[in-house]
């Protein structure tokens, strides 16, 4: 079984990095995919807070760390494995995989790697994509543009939006809709998947008294975010090689 | 009358002893809809004893709830606070009956989130009957938007109400087979009143449940003759759908 893993990194904090990792982590769960997770936000974790048995914490600096990500890849019983790269270490954790030999690794197929780049509405954020773009090649590269605040990513100004969106080298884009901000905070708080959430269960398993519009509003969100994974090549080669595994094809 | 996809097998939410939801709503203002939610709510006082809980969309003033003073509240649907209040309320008060009353500016967002958080669905689960009437008004556009909604919610009783009022649309251009290819489980007909008994209906303290229990004896004959046939008129139409036989245009 061919491994895949997934970076999901931001050079900026606060674009939703965590959140789409989440809901990354929920969409492959839901499709019956294994899984696991490195949490870099060192030393409290945030993914680790919504997934405990599923989201190690590490520090990624650490080179036993990277140990337990590179070295278990192809031991591990989980296909995929998701990092959520600590806020404002993008380039510096492609540096670090790029020096370790993960990225030559992967353009040799000895794995599929993607990095899933999670933008926001500000130049600097988007300014990370010239940064990141020395690591992209070999890889499945995808932008995700967060819709935080119901922004339009300045496709009022053509001049602005063409210079990081209308060539874009070796890119997917994909669109992280807007959930009302009543709805995640309730999650949030509740400390549960957008899953368990959505179905009325609290994290130990018990059934929860979540209230029903927002759940609606997260399961309309995971449904909306559902359609953009699905139409990503990195996304569609995980499930084809996890029905080729059901079925006992090689 | 209008093909009717009425089903004989699902409870009428005037008559229902379960939990039901009715919201009266239209595409476009003044045309006689929050009258018509007056109505709705009178039949169901004269039904249930006592009136429903109301939900007021016309925030901030409140239009319907002034005809039923505590007996529900004014809602700012752009608040997700109020949408929780709103959605959950009727999902978690068995038995209870709603009427809401959804001004034309929140029509779209409302069935938005109506249909987001798939909430025929949750109706269901907790036996919630869920009923809307719709007032067409005199357009074709109006029309549509009367077909795009049955379409969008199919487990909910689509009803019709056309107001004489106000003129008739379904002769405007292709209005008429819009209207007669939707799916409605039930066409009302609102007769033209005069303007005395007009001023009744919309006056906060006039009643229904009053009127027949023989409040208003004052009135002048004529006014009392035309309220009586009026009502008698819309439980006509509403027996009308559950025997199958058309009321009389």
């Amino acid at each position: 079984m061919k491994h895949s893993m997934i970076l999901v990194g931001a050079d900026k904090g606060g674009v939703g990095k965590t959140t789409l990792s989440r809901a990354l982590l929920d969409y492959l769960e839901r499709n019956n995919v294994l899984v696991r997770a490195f949490d870099t936000e060192n030393p409290r974790g945030t993914l680790n807070r919504f997934y405990p048995t599923k989201a190690t914490v590490i520090d990624l600096s650490d080179v036993a760390d990277q140990m337990r990500i590179l070295d278990t890849m192809e031991s591990a019983a989980e296909q995929v494995t998701v990092v959520d790269l600590k806020a404002g270490n993008l380039s510096t954790a492609l540096n670090i995989f790029e020096r370790i030999g993960v990225l030559q690794a992967a353009k040799d197929g000895m794995f599929d790697l993607g990095l899933m780049h999670v933008v926001g509405p500000s130049i600097a954020s988007l300014d990370e994509m010239n940064e990141v773009a020395k690591y992209t090649n070999g890889l499945d590269y995808v932008v995700a543009r967060n819709f935080i605040n119901e922004t339009n990513f300045f496709e009022w100004d053509e001049t602005t939006y063409n210079k990081y969106f209308a060539r874009l080298p070796n890119a997917k884009e994909i669109e992280v809709p807007k959930l009302n901000e009543m709805a995640y905070e309730q999650v949030d708080l509740s400390g549960v998947t957008f899953t368990d959430f959505t179905n009325n269960k609290m994290a130990n398993g018990d059934d929860a008294n979540f209230s029903f519009v927002l759940r609606g509003y997260v399961r309309k969100w995971l449904n909306d975010i559902d359609a953009e994974f699905n139409q990503l090549d990195m996304v569609k080669s995980i499930m084809k090689a996890k029905r080729s595994n059901a079925t006992g094809e090689s | 009358m209008a093909e009717a996809g009425h089903s004989p097998d699902r409870p009428d939410q005037w008559g229902q002893a379960g939990a039901s939801a009715t919201i009266v709503c239209s595409d476009c203002p003044r045309n006689g809809k929050t009258l018509f939610a007056k109505l709705v709510a009178d039949l169901l006082t004269l039904r249930l004893g006592h009136p429903p809980q109301i939900f007021d969309t016309d925030d901030p003033d409140g239009g319907l709830i002034h005809h039923f003073p505590g007996h529900g509240q004014i809602i700012s649907l752009s608040n997700t606070r109020a949408q929780v209040g709103l959605f959950d309320g009727m999902l978690t008060q068995p038995g209870a009956h709603f009427l809401i009353d959804l001004e034309a500016r929140h029509f779209s967002q409302f069935f938005q989130i109506y249909q987001d958080i798939s909430f025929e669905l949750g109706a269901e689960q907790v036996g919630l009957d869920m009923s809307v009437f719709f007032l067409i008004d005199r357009t074709e556009a109006s029309i549509q938007a009367a077909a795009e909604l049955s379409a969008a919610i199919p487990g909910t009783r689509f009803q019709t109400v056309r107001n004489a009022a106000i003129g008739d649309a379904l002769g405007i251009g292709r209005s008429s087979d819009i209207y007669h290819r939707m799916r409605i489980d039930r066409e009302i007909l609102l007769p033209e009143l005069s303007a005395e008994a007009l001023g009744m209906l919309e006056h906060p303290d006039f009643h229904f449940d009053s009127f027949i229990a023989g409040k208003y004896e004052h009135f002048p004959f004529e006014l009392k003759a035309e309220l009586w046939s009026f009502l008698e008129g819309l439980y006509e139409q509403r027996d009308s759908v559950d025997s199958g036989t058309a009321y009389p245009v």
